[in-house]
């Protein structure tokens, strides 16, 4: 709320009207029509007290987060969360940090959960996401994060070479059916895991 | 059109539920393990989330924060109500966003009536001039009215309600001003799509008064 105005009950005792205080003092902080100080050093907040993004906390996190993993994920993971707008030299985005959060909380599960997890490749998209990919010889997997959540794509060469391609659709911090899909490229899964 | 820079801004989210659910019903213990799955990426740990049992009836809560307090999520019979406040840039409303949109696909909520939804930001001017010339017309120094604001009521594209909206001075930020929006959404849960679709709405309300929000490259 921008201001407020409250009533106390004294109790027999005096109460300070902090109301009026705090009005005041950000009055005292108004610009005045003849005087003008430079915009960034205007502000309500003491530089001390100025909130810090919530983002920068969540990088924290992740790369934290992202202890868990081997040391070239880790390092990966750094890599992608420095990176800056146009990192590929046009119009790229920098990865948003949710998403790079729930592909390294994806990735800490499958380490846990997986005996004989092989490590994927994480690569960044223009718009801001992330591609998670897994290629052997007979089944690819590809986990692409988009708006609404995690597309995958998986595919499979037959004996006679020919590939057949599967999709797929879940949400974003669904990880027990995103391990489903890791467990079908691993082929403990024969069946294509679509929900 | 002035542009403007956002340097704080704030969400709340208060989803109703049709019906008041039972503690028993409520089934908090799956409740709390599916956020701790939702949120483990923000940080959240099993022991900041709480479930205050009350009388066993309909006055219990589950609840945890993330961000330092910025965040605050809490369930009880009658509503969820999530609470953001404090972003500071486009990166924070994207978490923001996400959030949001986390809690809603996660939870098994039971049905929702209505959700009302209200934001707030401290938007600056690049200087004092700004500030003084995009509120002069609200002023009229003949009946000593030296500012005014805006309250309407505006419909957006690609959104359904209303949405109140207003305008004033910031106290925070001298040469900012205070904007406000509230609005309801009534289609159940809001999904990542409709969260898109309200931030396109509170901007294009801004811009129905002649502002635009700076985006950064």
């Amino acid at each position: 709320m921008n201001t407020a105005t409250v009533s106390m009950p004294s109790y027999g005792c005096q109460v300070q009207d902090f109301a009026g205080s705090v009005v005041e003092a950000a009055q005292r902080l108004r610009i005045s029509p003849f005087q003008f100080l430079p915009v960034e050093t205007e502000s309500f907040f003491p530089a001390s007290l100025a909130p810090t993004g919530i983002a920068d906390s969540v990088n924290r996190i992740v790369i934290s987060r992202s202890a868990a993993l081997s040391p070239s994920l880790r390092q990966r993971v750094g890599e992608l969360s420095d990176l800056k707008p146009n990192w590929d030299g046009e119009v790229a985005k920098p990865v948003k940090a949710p998403v790079l959060g729930d592909a390294v909380e994806f990735l800490r599960r499958l380490t846990q959960r997986t005996s004989n997890f092989r490590e994927p490749f994480l690569v960044p998209t223009f718009d801001g996401f992330i591609q998670i990919e897994w290629h052997d010889k007979k089944r690819a997997l590809e986990i692409e994060a988009v708006g609404e959540g995690w597309s995958v794509v998986g595919a499979l060469t037959g004996k006679d070479g020919n590939r057949l391609y599967f999709d797929a659709e879940c949400e974003r911090s669904d990880f027990e059916q995103l391990g489903k899909f890791y467990e079908w490229f691993a082929g403990n899964e024969l069946i294509w895991p679509s929900q | 059109m002035a542009e403007i820079t956002t340097k704080i801004c704030g969400v709340t989210f208060e989803s109703f539920f049709k019906k008041a659910v039972l503690f028993k019903d409520a089934h908090c213990d799956e409740t709390a393990q599916k956020c701790l799955e939702a949120f483990a990426s923000y940080g959240l740990k099993p022991t900041q989330i709480s479930i205050r049992s009350g009388d066993q009836t309909f006055n219990y809560e589950l609840s945890f924060s993330l961000f330092n307090g910025n965040g605050t999520f809490r369930i009880s019979a009658e509503k969820l109500e999530v609470m953001l406040q404090n972003a500071t840039s486009d990166k924070d409303l994207e978490i923001v966003q996400d959030c949001i949109a986390k809690i809603y696909e996660h939870l098994l909520l039971p049905e929702i009536n209505n959700t009302l939804i209200s934001a707030n930001a401290h938007a600056t001017f690049p200087s004092g001039e700004g500030l003084q010339q995009y509120l002069l017309k609200y002023s009229n120094p003949e009946k000593q009215i030296v500012s005014g604001g805006v309250i309407a009521y505006v419909r957006c594209q690609n959104w359904k309600e209303e949405i109140r909206f207003t305008i004033d001075k910031s106290l925070a930020f001298p040469t900012g001003l205070f904007l406000a929006w509230s609005t309801t959404y009534r289609d159940g849960k809001p999904s990542r799509e409709v969260l898109k679709n309200l931030k396109e709405a509170f901007e294009e309300s801004v811009a129905k008064f002649d502002l635009t929000f700076f985006k950064s490259a």
